[in-house]
């Protein structure tokens, strides 16, 4: 279980979540800071995945951690350098199934924050964990891989960077995915080192295009379906663990020293999930379709286990989670997707706090706020005699 | 509670002796109210708020809004305030009301510069809470409201309305139509004063009859 508490931090004055549900999305107006609260948490999840290699390998007899944290370098990235005030606060909390609490505390410290983390992970609660963070900024994909090799240096900041990264290995093992929701398909060639993204049609009108050629509702949600789809079926932790940790200490001449306390098999693992805005370009049917699918390869098709949380702006799919809900409290079609309401937490971010939208009386979430600017419209248009 | 706010609200604040406070009550077993409590509304659809009252309990109404505007200016400027308290005369009910409407003229302040009404759902909350806490801060007052057997804060939108041959607004607030007691959502602020929050739009109603905790 994990918790996160966020004070005075950029557009955030006081975000406290007590316990971050499998499924988690935040709505609010732009700027209110619905994507900051997300790359905090991805941040801590990060910064706990790192304390948990580390007490690892500490526990393996491997003493000195190839992993420092420069909080410099992530609050960079991140983007956060103006957000730290003097007063800012973050704590993230992991709560293992033992009752013990790991806690990462983030305070200022002159330009950037300061970490402290109260203790090191206890052998029988090392978990290995794996973080995504689908940006807004995904719908450069296509271009940047049809022009890469010619934008080499090239920086597009360390978000895209980092969805690329995760789109170019999911490509690695997924070569075709039907996106029923756009009644196409989309499809991966190789040649070479070079890997061609394409668009086919799946009804009659026969057609294939280059992704980047495609509609820009497709190219922003080939990457929200495609990745976590790979991360939840195909990612292995055990060839990520051997990438990062073991050839490092075949590297370092250490591989000898390393006493492995546990296998890694026997390991919690899990896979958290970032997306912004997944409904971007899409039309108000896709957009629930998409969410759909989305659920459907986190939760009903995944092999490993993932959290996921989005932000959005949509009514659409605010509105759709009730009938997502309610398809599971009836047991409606065994085929449909669903969502137990008790896995599920709905955040409308306003004035820098947390209002929780999920009903405490009814097994909804209230989307009353998502209907204001229609009853606005219509209001404003009695009103003109 | 009228002697409360008049004496006690006012000598916590240090604020001379209120004077009269527009009280109504009622026993129908339905009724509705808009925000100032002068017109008690029996039928379904001339009010805002909406409330059913099978068992005909005696209900009170206090317009807290403008007993607000009456006291000194230095107090009553840039008060957060709600419209309404109401209670019943047995120690069932104690409810604070916010009556929201859309009319643009209700909600001028809020409406940004392409015509559109932004935070009103917000204000509703936000009045609401300031009430609240102006109120628990009396002790008596927090006493008195403490004897009863359920404590809300309520918000209640008016029922929305469009041309006829537009569905867009019915189908936008279609969530009001699964639920006909209200939405009661998390506030831990009002909770730590026992006090629940309820919205209520479209046709849903207050129930008095509803069994107790």
């Amino acid at each position: 279980m994990e918790s996160i508490w966020i004070r005075n931090f950029g557009p955030l004055k006081d975000i406290k979540i007590d316990s971050i549900k499998p499924f988690t999305v935040f709505i609010g107006e732009s700027g209110s800071g619905k994507s900051t609260i997300m790359k905090v948490i991805a941040l801590c999840r990060w910064l706990y995945k790192m304390h948990n290699i580390r007490s690892y390998l500490k526990h393996s007899e491997i003493s000195k951690s190839p992993f420092r944290y420069r909080m410099d370098t992530y609050i960079r990235n991140c983007g956060f350098e103006k957000y730290i005030k003097t007063d800012t606060e973050i704590i993230y909390t992991a709560k293992s199934k033992s009752g013990q609490i790991y806690e990462i505390k983030l305070t200022k410290n002159k330009s950037s924050l300061n970490i402290k983390i109260n203790s090191d992970v206890r052998a029988e609660d090392i978990c290995f964990n794996k973080i995504s963070f689908i940006s807004e900024t995904r719908n450069v994909i296509p271009l940047w891989a049809d022009k890469g090799a010619s934008f080499t240096g090239g920086y597009l900041g360390y978000y895209f960077h980092e969805v690329f990264g995760d789109f170019d290995l999911a490509t690695e093992f997924i070569k075709d995915m039907d996106m029923s929701f756009l009644d196409v398909k989309f499809g991966v060639k190789k040649s070479g080192a070079q890997k061609k993204y394409s668009i086919s049609s799946k009804g009659k009108e026969v057609f294939e295009i280059d992704l980047k050629n495609s509609s820009s509702g497709t190219q922003n949600s080939v990457p929200v379906l495609l990745i976590p789809k790979y991360f939840s079926k195909y990612f292995s932790f055990e060839e990520a663990f051997n990438r990062s940790v073991l050839s490092y200490l075949s590297n370092t001449d250490r591989l000898t020293a390393f006493k492995p306390i546990k296998n890694l098999g026997e390991i919690n693992k899990k896979i958290f999930i970032h997306i912004e805005e997944p409904e971007l370009s899409l039309y108000p049917d896709a957009q629930c379709q998409l969410i759909s699918d989305l659920l459907s390869v986190c939760f009903v098709e995944n092999k490993n286990k993932v959290e996921l949380i989005l932000s959005t702006h949509s009514p659409y799919i605010i509105n759709y989670l009730n009938l997502l809900i309610k398809r599971s409290e009836k047991k409606a079609n065994g085929k449909e997707v669903s969502i137990e309401f008790g896995n599920l937490a709905v955040y409308h971010v306003i004035d820098g706090g947390l209002e929780d939208l999920i009903v405490q009386n009814e097994k909804l979430v209230n989307t009353n706020l998502l209907s204001e600017t229609i009853n606005s419209i219509y209001d404003q248009y009695n009103a003109i005699e | 509670m009228e002697t409360l706010l008049r004496n006690d609200f006012t000598s916590y604040y240090g604020l001379p002796v209120a004077s009269g406070i527009l009280k109504k009550a009622t026993n129908l077993s339905y009724f509705e109210l808009k925000d100032d409590v002068n017109l008690i509304y029996p039928n379904n659809g001339d009010g805002i708020a909406k409330y059913k009252n099978t068992n005909s309990l005696l209900v009170n109404m206090l317009n807290y809004e403008a007993f607000i505007d009456t006291l000194p200016q230095s107090f009553c400027q840039n008060r957060k305030k709600c419209d309404l308290i109401v209670y019943t005369d047995s120690p069932q009910y104690f409810l604070l009301n916010e009556l929201t409407d859309t009319l643009p003229k209700y909600v001028d302040s809020f409406i940004n510069s392409y015509g559109l009404q932004q935070g009103k759902r917000e204000k509703a909350i936000s009045q609401l809470k300031s009430s609240l806490f102006d109120l628990m801060a009396v002790s008596t007052i927090r006493t008195f409201s403490d004897g009863f057997d359920e404590k809300r804060c309520c918000f209640f939108n008016k029922k929305p309305n469009a041309p006829s041959v537009i569905i867009a607004v019915l189908a936008f607030n279609r969530l009001n139509t699964i639920s006909q007691n209200g939405l009661q959502m998390s506030n831990p602020e009002m909770e730590v004063f026992g006090f629940s929050l309820y919205e209520y739009s479209g046709d849903q109603s207050l129930s008095l009859s509803q069994p107790l905790k």
